[in-house]
């Protein structure tokens, strides 16, 4: 599904694992934050109603093979997800959403814990099992969703994607 | 209710442990009472402001924290916030919960100058720096105890205070 995910505190990233061991991952990042903090600000405006204060922030920006969707808690602590061009496009905005409130329920429960020093590296097993599931759930079957561009998935996955 | 008795009893056996371990010291004890404050203030505000809205920007974020932490905190909402618009806030609760059981058990006025009240907020101290600073506000915090209840001068750094 996702073949990247990060967390940032400011612009230190405290968290990331990539389905490959490639750079540009982290161009992509790099390249987002700016952006994250620009749709941030916006938002903060004082013009700007209540309900356009989302964490989630949507699309950030395609690039040739990937989307980059970003998300932002209120602590100012940075989500970032990655998917391949081709996966995403069975996903729906609600559904992504849903993707990012996992990974923060997950990244509170991390650092309640009182051995997790603030701001320093993620190393929680059970962080690191939400992120594999957003990482390679169901292969198969979002490459079959893919072709056949239906948007109900079995009641095995552990997300399901609303039909809408 | 009971979860409260259990955290005043907790948080009553912890100001003891750091007064008799530092007993001439007030200073020393008070900064160990504050660290803990903070990394609990750190954690909880993360939780405590998932599922709300994001505040537009310092005023607002110390409203939500009189208004909705407090009473998360402290199980009431806090009777007065002035600020100078400049930085600088002043929150007055004139019945401070964690002070209210070392009130009745010590059956006499609070004391300011009495080492073991200024020990007993301490902790609160340190919890309003952990969350403000999670929100994005890095601040300094100064308690001092009026009458029954706290007043806490909150003065957030505008310069370290971005982002």
């Amino acid at each position: 599904m996702a073949c990247c995910v990060a967390v940032l505190i400011k612009e230190n990233l405290i968290y990331l694992r990539r389905s490959a061991e490639e750079l540009k991952f982290l161009f992509l990042i790099h390249a987002s934050i700016d952006i994250l903090d620009d749709k941030v600000n916006q938002l903060t405006k004082p013009t700007s109603d209540r309900d356009a204060r989302d964490f989630y922030l949507g699309l950030l920006y395609p690039v040739e093979e990937y989307k980059i969707y970003g998300y932002v808690s209120s602590t100012r602590v940075k989500f970032i997800l990655i998917f391949e061009h081709s996966t995403s496009i069975s996903l729906k905005d609600p559904d992504i959403k849903l993707l990012f409130q996992r990974l923060h329920q997950a990244y509170i429960d991390c650092i309640s814990n009182p051995f997790y020093e603030p701001n320093t590296q993620l190393k929680s097993k059970r962080f690191e099992q939400v992120v594999t599931s957003l990482m390679v759930q169901n292969d198969p079957l979002t490459s079959a969703i893919a072709s056949s561009q239906a948007s109900s998935v079995p009641s095995t996955s552990v997300i399901v994607p609303t039909a809408i | 209710m009971v979860d409260e008795t259990l955290f005043d009893y907790l948080h009553m056996s912890i100001v003891e442990h750091y007064n008799n371990e530092n007993e001439s010291d007030v200073e020393t004890a008070s900064a160990y009472l504050s660290q803990i404050g903070y990394r609990v203030g750190y954690s909880l505000s993360e939780r405590l402001s998932k599922d709300n809205a994001r505040y537009r920007d310092e005023l607002d974020t110390v409203k939500y924290l009189c208004k909705e932490l407090w009473i998360c905190l402290f199980k009431r909402q806090v009777d007065n916030l002035r600020t100078n618009h400049q930085g600088v806030y002043v929150i007055h609760d004139g019945r401070f919960r964690l002070l209210q059981q070392t009130l009745t058990t010590m059956n006499k006025p609070i004391d300011s100058n009495n080492r073991l009240h200024t020990l007993y907020i301490a902790y609160s101290n340190g919890l309003l720096r952990g969350i403000l600073t999670n929100m994005g506000y890095p601040c300094r915090v100064t308690a001092e105890i009026v009458d029954f209840g706290v007043r806490f001068q909150i003065e957030v750094n505008p310069v370290v205070g971005q982002k």
